[in-house]
């Protein structure tokens, strides 16, 4: 299980999802920093937007929706790999309102840790 | 609801009543009329008759001035024949005799008389034995002979009765011989007479038959004809018929007499017992002999008829236009009659349609709310359907949140423990998965509540709870709820008088817990959160309030607090705890509501709940 060192941002309101997404991203080989508030996330984003080979986020979180902050991230810095997490059936929805996103870029809760490596994996590859 | 079942408008009464009026005004005039016409009528023939009788009694004057004059014409011719002058009798039997032949059935006879008297030549004097008997007999006294011997002039005589006891009328004409001195000479005169039954009989044969009486009379009043014969040649005047007749017809008689007698002619009426009669009279004035006709007409039949068929007309008349007239107002109330109970029967039927159209109308009506109830159950439904979609999808969303860590972090132990059959977890890990597990325990119970609400099978089991006690086990409990990294300060005042309430034990616990533990979640830490206990102003009610000073309630989430999965993630409760415990106050019938703090730091959520009626109960505080 090799590690490219590469550090993901994970941001899920859910503190107990984030606990077990952050553990699974490390079982991967990766590093992770998680945020509750994607307001924080952003910000942090900002900061040092190269940071962050990847972001995983929820969809469905108050005050600003995953989708939403995606947008965000990507007009920081357009080439930056996300992943979505949802426990909605609604991919259509979110391939509908991101067009740059394929359906791999969608991980669905509950989710197996070995398909969310493979999907952050695909993700980082592509890039 | 009027209609016009009672009484008929006063136009339809007018009808019969001015129908009525004009029948009896028209009989009255028919009736005024008729009169006028039988006035005019009797009048008219009454006119008629006088005329009628005048000209009748002028024409039997003539009749009989000219039968007369015929006579005395036919004495001056004899008188004037030389022969009869000459004295000569045999020369002028023929003469007599045709001047007989000629007024044959008026006269009896011509005779002469001679100067001093003696009658010496008659018509009857043919026969032997007539000559023998009154050849020669003195005449001397005879007012025929007398006063032409003294006028030499014609004569008629008055009524003379003669000497055959027979009443005659007689005329004569001197015979005047020429003297030597070139004078005139009185020699006798020629004579000839009418019997007074003759005399009718002439005159009748030259008049109409009529039921008209005639009646001549000389100037004594000897009645020269009459149609009633005793009367003939008896005197008028005379006491016997004077004594008999009644004054009512005597004294216009006698006038008309003396009218006549006078030389007048005219007429006029008379009444006898009750009858009209009109009696027309004409002089005769033959050589100064005067005599009156008089022309009594019968009681004045056609006027009398005629006014009674008027009568009987205008009785017929003022009868039928009565019964017209009653016939009418009959047939007009008929009508009327008809009229109104075709107006009831209109009416009952119009009513009974009204009726029938109204319940017509309300038929479509309910079928039209129906309807719209059926569309907006419909609607209802649909939308019912989408909350309810959403509410599964949402739900799904929410199992599948503490899902997710359970999983990961078994997924994760399992390949952390890939090579021993044995699979051990870390504390934090054992904690994640009893956590979301009990989570997940929450949230079923939750979703099964919301569903016994929303298909009203929620069940309250009420028993008088000490609202004192039942803050101070809530907030035990809640306690423990407190996470251990944040310090949370839970304050509650206890009411001095306990205050009592009907309530479902668990579910207020539920509800008020609900309320704690958001505050809690709500607050930063060293937070505070304050129960607060209170009667309301009216004494019927417990409020309970549960004020933090957490970061309130973004004001866009405000009106939906209370709805499902509102506040879920940002409170990392069920979502539904709000929900339920307004649904669960509300079947208390209490009310549930929030406000941010006026502070501007935290809110506070208060709720009300009935109070028990405690009068007459076991003291609640002791359970």
């Amino acid at each position: 299980m090799s590690s490219s060192g590469a550090k993901m941002m994970i941001v899920d309101d859910e503190p107990d999802i984030l606990l077990v997404t952050k553990m699974a991203i490390e079982m991967c080989g990766f590093s992770a920093e998680t945020f509750h508030d994607p307001f924080q996330a952003l910000e942090k984003f900002k900061t040092s937007p190269q940071d962050f080979s990847l972001v995983l986020t929820d969809i469905r979180m108050p005050k600003m929706d995953g989708i939403e902050l995606a947008r965000e991230l990507m007009r920081v810095r357009a080439d930056l790999p996300i992943v979505l997490m949802t426990a909605f059936n609604i991919e259509g929805a979110i391939l509908t309102s991101l067009p740059m996103m394929k359906k791999d870029d969608v991980v669905k809760k509950p989710f197996n840790p070995s398909d969310l490596c493979s999907a952050v994996r695909v993700r980082l590859q592509k890039k | 609801m009027p209609h016009g079942f009672e009484g008929v408008p006063a136009s339809n009464i007018i009808v019969p009543v001015i129908v009525v009026a004009v029948a009896i005004a028209a009989s009255v005039t028919v009736y005024g009329y008729s009169t006028l016409i039988a006035e005019n009528v009797s009048k008219t023939s009454s006119a008629s008759v006088r005329t009628n009788a005048q000209v009748q009694a002028h024409d039997i004057s003539r009749i009989f001035s000219s039968k007369v004059n015929d006579v005395l014409h036919n004495l001056q011719i004899i008188a004037s024949t030389n022969t009869v002058k000459a004295g000569s009798i045999v020369s002028s039997t023929d003469l007599f005799a045709s001047a007989q032949a000629s007024t044959k059935g008026f006269t009896d006879t011509y005779f002469w008389i001679d100067k001093n008297g003696k009658l010496i030549w008659a018509n009857a004097f043919s026969n032997p034995d007539t000559y023998k008997s009154f050849a020669g007999a003195d005449r001397s006294d005879r007012s025929y002979y007398q006063v032409p011997k003294e006028t030499n002039l014609p004569f008629v005589s008055a009524v003379i009765e003669s000497v055959d006891g027979v009443p005659r009328i007689y005329y004569s004409y001197p015979i005047m011989t020429a003297t030597a001195s070139g004078g005139q000479e009185f020699a006798g005169v020629v004579v000839s007479a009418s019997n007074l039954g003759n005399l009718g009989t002439t005159l009748k044969g030259e008049l109409l038959s009529s039921p008209n009486s005639i009646g001549m009379m000389d100037n004594n009043g000897v009645v020269l004809y009459s149609d009633t014969k005793d009367l003939i040649g008896k005197s008028y005047l005379g006491p016997e018929l004077q004594n008999a007749l009644p004054a009512e017809v005597k004294e216009p008689f006698n006038s008309f007499l003396s009218q006549s007698l006078g030389g007048k002619e005219g007429s006029g009426d008379f009444t006898y017992l009750g009858n009209t009669t009109t009696i027309a009279y004409a002089p005769v004035s033959l050589s100064d002999r005067q005599f009156a006709v008089l022309y009594i007409t019968a009681p004045h039949q056609l006027t009398i008829e005629t006014a009674a068929l008027l009568e009987t007309q205008r009785n017929l008349s003022t009868l039928a236009i009565a019964m017209i007239g009653a016939t009418a107002a009959g047939v007009s109330l008929l009508v009327l009659t008809w009229n109104r109970r075709l107006r009831v029967t209109v009416d009952k039927r119009t009513f009974e349609l009204k009726q029938s159209n109204e319940s017509l109308e309300d038929s479509i009506r309910q079928l039209a709310d129906a309807n719209a109830q059926l569309q907006s159950a419909n609607e209802q439904l649909t939308l019912h359907d989408k909350l309810q979609k959403e509410f599964v999808n949402i739900a799904a969303h929410e199992l599948r949140t503490p899902i997710t860590p359970i999983l990961v972090t078994m997924h994760l132990a399992s390949l952390e423990n890939a090579d021993n059959s044995r699979m051990s977890l870390s504390r934090e890990q054992y904690d994640m998965v009893v956590r979301n597990a009990k989570r997940l325990e929450k949230l079923a119970a939750d979703i099964l509540e919301v569903t016994r609400i929303e298909s009203q099978r929620l069940e309250l089991h009420k028993e008088t709870i000490n609202m004192n006690e039942k803050v101070r086990n809530v907030i035990t409990d809640a306690k423990s709820f407190v996470p251990a990294d944040k310090k949370v300060d839970i304050v509650f005042e206890p009411t001095k008088e306990p205050l009592m309430v009907n309530a479902d034990r668990s579910k207020l616990f539920e509800v008020l817990s609900n309320l704690v533990r958001n505050s809690i979640r709500f607050v930063e830490d060293d937070g505070r959160v304050e129960v607060k206990l209170r009667k309301s102003d009216d004494g019927t009610a417990a409020i309970i309030s549960v004020v933090d000073n957490g970061r309130g309630i973004a004001p866009e989430i405000m009106p939906r607090l209370f709805q499902k999965f509102t506040s879920s993630f940002e409170m990392g409760g069920t979502g539904l705890g709000l929900y339920i415990s307004k649904a669960v106050v509300e079947a208390h019938g209490g009310t549930i509501w929030a406000e941010n703090n006026r502070d501007g730091r935290g809110a506070t959520f208060t709720f009300t709940l009935p109070l028990a009626d405690t009068s007459g109960a076991k003291d609640p505080a002791q359970t």
